[in-house]
């Protein structure tokens, strides 16, 4: 079954750095990467996008997220490779045009940015979950930011802030149907 | 009545647009051209003599521009803190706490540098250490700064590092004359400030001098610390204060930066520290203590007397600790009014993590628990109770000063 | 950083012959939120990755079949977590899946990944124990299929040969109609690990089900008081004698989040909640206790 042709063909395809093509921020983007480097450390220092942060390492802290084929994923355990064929949005592709996306605005006006380390990975958490629900209650707010830690404000700002740009949000989308 | 311009009004953050795009650099996001990776190999015991330290395998790895051990130093080695220069640039002769930083590799990038870590081969003897108050202050217990100066410039002569004490009226007189007394002790754990960017910072030469870039709270304080230990005059320091992300008083004090401005003034480029978040716990704590408190009371429920003993477990240098002790002991008796007073309280060296202030110099609850006192006999008395509740409203005859 | 090399294969045959064929150690990669910090830390040191990913025989679909649910090993967390079918049919699996640590995590972990990594408090086991799923294998030699309960052996360990990976899981149907629970305990809502998990089932024909996880080296079915609580769990004589079962199969230690004795506790507590959950749910009265 398991053939001398099969072992290399198998060791053809062991590598140490891979060519890859994904779609960043809506632009499509060819580079080679190491195998063993993260995305967020292919983000931040081959492509300088630092708006995506480093914090724990080990997908317990969220500032690292980033958005993947429409979901939140901790950027900071996911293999550059992995991306391959892949969407990816971070926190730099959120503004269009130099206009803020409601979500940045909300977070500014609710007063929920403090040192701001966790910022991008929250406000790519909240990008995510009303890319799903545009109307979520508290507690899904909460649930879908429980992967996103903050040192500085209480969290309490931060859910008004979430809360707050899905109005805005619904608000743009009943307005854009009129028309 | 005159229109203000931002009393009372919703004003924006200078920096919030920056924050919520992603385009404000901290520290760790920096970078320079020329850059060297500096990393840490850390001790891991609490206390141990370096036997010998082979740099021989980490030095020859290609990428790698030097590697630093006290040896490399100048003699002696340079040490550096905000109140007693008492912290070595990278540990002499014996290490003091798990994590202390015996050796730095500098490379070209940091795969290089991680990589060369693991090669450098460290021979501990261990040796007894003392992390609790009771070990360190024992008669027996190994000092740790024998012959170090004390916070009043004295010499070491135990593990007490500094010691305050404040009075008023008279506690003995006091305690013979009050209608009932209660005793307890507590105890506060170290805890760690975990601000979520990791520790980081980057020292270039400039000048004949060093300019660094730190997220430190206090730049002038830092600037004055390295151009003490690095024999320069303040105007060949510069610092750069950049965007913390988070602080909480874990980012007060000069940590890395004297050795990062080293680095970079020994070789003629620049060079950055950078540490991972784990990293943070051997870099700062809080201070950890335990506060023996000693409350008289008049049969009435007044405070008549408080006697209060903290001990403050520093860690292996002092830090800002001794300032931060001070005030502990000066806030000691809370907010009641304590018509006798006896506080002392003492900076107390440990074969532990570095201490230093918590959010500013809290005086670790000290304070609180006297009112944990104060609740105690009232528990079983409801008219005392609410006699001592009226008190606490009536700031003007409660509350201190 | 430690180093490894990496390969993405398109068929299973490649895969194999990567993950037998190497001399060397070589790691299945799926969702990777076990895989990536273990190699961080020093926990694993593979010297080969292998994504999953593009392998065309593996698929992250869940298709309902005649007979149950086929869970593909691709199937994410969240995915599984959110399934309409699955929710109805096994509720306990779509909860479980739902706890485990944060909306990330869930976003890229498997359900493959989850009973592969085998920790004691592997929220999805207990689940799937209590439908007694299938966890279909795919090797060099061929392909086979094993109980959940025989594939998980010990901590961080199951039943996979060198060379082996899972295809899917399959959880069939129960006979009767029937609903069940997963209710665990952790220190925080959120990203957590339980400290002690509790899965129940309960069916129109009065039986009851039971598994744990967190309280042992491997999650576990509680026969035992099954069996008893055959007779009428709603008699309290007949649930007093029921539980004592359970937290005599249960051998908890005390470790960072909490100690044996509490464990020992919780048991008892989550036990009566997850019961109770899974009656109401097929209708019945939740019983005196």
């Amino acid at each position: 079954m398991f053939t001398e042709q099969n072992r290399n063909a198998g060791r053809a395809m062991v590598t140490d750095s891979i060519a890859i093509t994904f779609t960043l921020n809506g632009a499509t983007t060819s580079i080679d990467v190491s195998c063993t480097h993260t995305l967020a450390k292919v983000l931040r220092e081959q492509l300088g996008l630092i708006g995506t942060k480093i914090s724990c390492e080990q997908g317990e802290c969220g500032a690292c997220t980033v958005i993947v084929d429409g979901k939140a994923v901790n950027s900071c355990i996911v293999l550059a490779p992995e991306v391959d064929g892949c969407e990816v949005l971070t926190i730099e592709g959120l503004a269009q045009h130099g206009e803020l996306h409601p979500i940045q605005t909300a977070f500014i006006e609710e007063g929920a940015v403090q040192c701001g380390y966790c910022t991008s990975g929250m406000i790519m958490s909240a990008k995510a979950l009303l890319m799903e629900n545009s109307d979520p209650t508290d507690l899904d707010i909460r649930e879908a930011l429980a992967g996103n830690l903050c040192r500085c404000t209480g969290y309490q700002r931060i859910v008004r802030a979430v809360s707050s740009a899905a109005k805005k949000l619904q608000t743009v989308d009943a307005g854009s149907m009129k028309g | 009545m005159t229109e203000v311009e931002y009393v009372g009004k919703s004003i924006r953050r200078a920096d919030s647009v920056k924050k919520v795009t992603g385009a404000l650099e901290y520290t760790i996001d920096s970078n320079m051209a020329g850059m060297l990776h500096g990393k840490l190999l850390r001790s891991t015991f609490a206390r141990a003599r370096i036997i010998s330290i082979d740099i021989a395998g980490a030095q020859k790895m290609p990428g790698v521009v030097a590697v630093l051990t006290a040896s490399e130093l100048p003699q002696p080695v340079p040490r550096f803190g905000p109140v007693i220069a008492d912290q070595p640039l990278l540990a002499s002769g014996e290490t003091k706490y798990h994590g202390e930083p015996i050796a730095i590799v500098l490379a070209n990038d940091e795969d290089t540098a991680a990589a060369a870590i693991r090669q450098i081969r460290v021979e501990y003897e261990e040796l007894p250490a003392v992390c609790t108050v009771a070990d360190a202050l024992r008669p027996d217990a190994p000092l740790l700064h024998p012959g170090g100066k004390r916070h009043d410039g004295r010499i070491c002569d135990s593990n007490v590092c500094g010691e305050f004490e404040f009075k008023w009226g008279d506690v003995d007189q006091a305690k013979r004359e009050c209608a009932r007394i209660i005793d307890d002790v507590y105890s506060f754990p170290m805890i760690h400030h975990h601000a979520l960017e990791p520790l980081s910072c980057i020292a270039y030469p400039m000048d004949g001098g060093v300019a660094i870039k730190s997220p430190i709270q206090s730049p002038f304080i830092l600037q004055r610390v390295i151009a003490s230990c690095l024999g320069l005059e303040l105007s060949a320091v510069r610092v750069i204060a950049s965007d913390i992300g988070g602080g909480f008083g874990g980012r007060g004090y000069p940590k890395l930066e004297p050795l990062a401005a080293y680095s970079a003034m020994r070789t003629g480029r620049p060079v950055k520290i950078s540490t991972s978040l784990d990293d943070g716990f051997f870099t700062v704590r809080r201070l950890a203590a335990t506060v023996s408190i000693q409350t008289g009371f008049d049969s009435e429920g007044r405070i008549v007397f408080q006697d209060v003993k903290a001990d403050f477990l520093m860690g292996a240098y002092a830090d800002a600790c001794t300032r931060i002790v001070q005030k502990a002991g000066f806030l000691g008796c809370g907010l009641y009014r304590t018509p006798n007073a006896r506080i002392v309280s003492r900076a107390i060296y440990s074969n532990t993590v570095v201490s230093t202030a918590w959010f500013w110099y809290a005086p670790v609850g000290v304070g609180y628990r006297v009112s944990d006192e104060c609740r105690k006999p009232v528990i079983k008395n409801r008219s005392a109770r609410n006699q001592v509740a009226q008190f606490a409203r009536q700031r003007r005859g409660f509350c201190a000063g | 950083m430690v180093t490894f090399k990496y390969a993405a294969p398109t068929t299973l045959e490649d895969a194999f012959s990567l993950l037998s064929g190497a001399v060397c150690d070589a790691a299945p990669l799926a969702g990777g939120t076990d895989l990536i910090n273990n190699i961080r830390v020093g926990a694993q040191s593979p010297k080969l990755v292998i994504l999953l990913r593009k392998i065309r025989e593996l698929s992250g679909a869940i298709q309902e079949k005649q007979e149950g649910v086929l869970i593909g090993a691709l199937a994410i967390l969240s995915e599984i977590a959110q399934h309409a079918c699955l929710r109805r049919n096994f509720p306990a699996i779509t909860e479980s899946a739902n706890l485990i640590g944060s909306k990330q995590i869930r976003n890229r972990a498997t359900m493959a990944g989850n009973i592969c990594n085998a920790s004691p408090a592997a929220d999805t086991v207990p689940a799937l124990l209590l439908y007694d799923a299938t966890v279909n294998i795919a090797g060099s030699n061929g392909r086979r299929s094993v109980p959940i309960a025989s594939f998980v052996r010990s901590p961080n360990r199951t039943c996979l040969a060198a060379g082996e990976i899972v295809e899917s899981i399959f959880v069939p149907y129960p006979a009767a109609p029937s609903s069940s629970c997963y209710v665990r305990f952790a220190r925080r809502q959120g990203a957590d690990l339980a400290i002690v998990g509790v899965a129940a089932f309960a069916s129109v024909t009065n039986e009851i089900r039971l598994a744990l996880a967190a309280v042992g080296p491997t999650a576990f079915r509680a026969y035992g008081a099954e069996s008893i609580w055959q007779q009428g769990v709603q008699v309290p004589d007949i649930w007093e004698r029921g539980l004592a079962k359970v937290v005599d199969a249960a051998t908890p230690i005390s470790d960072l989040r909490a100690s044996r004795e509490y464990r020992l506790a919780l048991i008892k507590v989550l036990t009566a909640e997850a019961v109770r959950c899974s009656l109401n749910r097929i209708g019945t009265r939740g019983g005196q206790w």
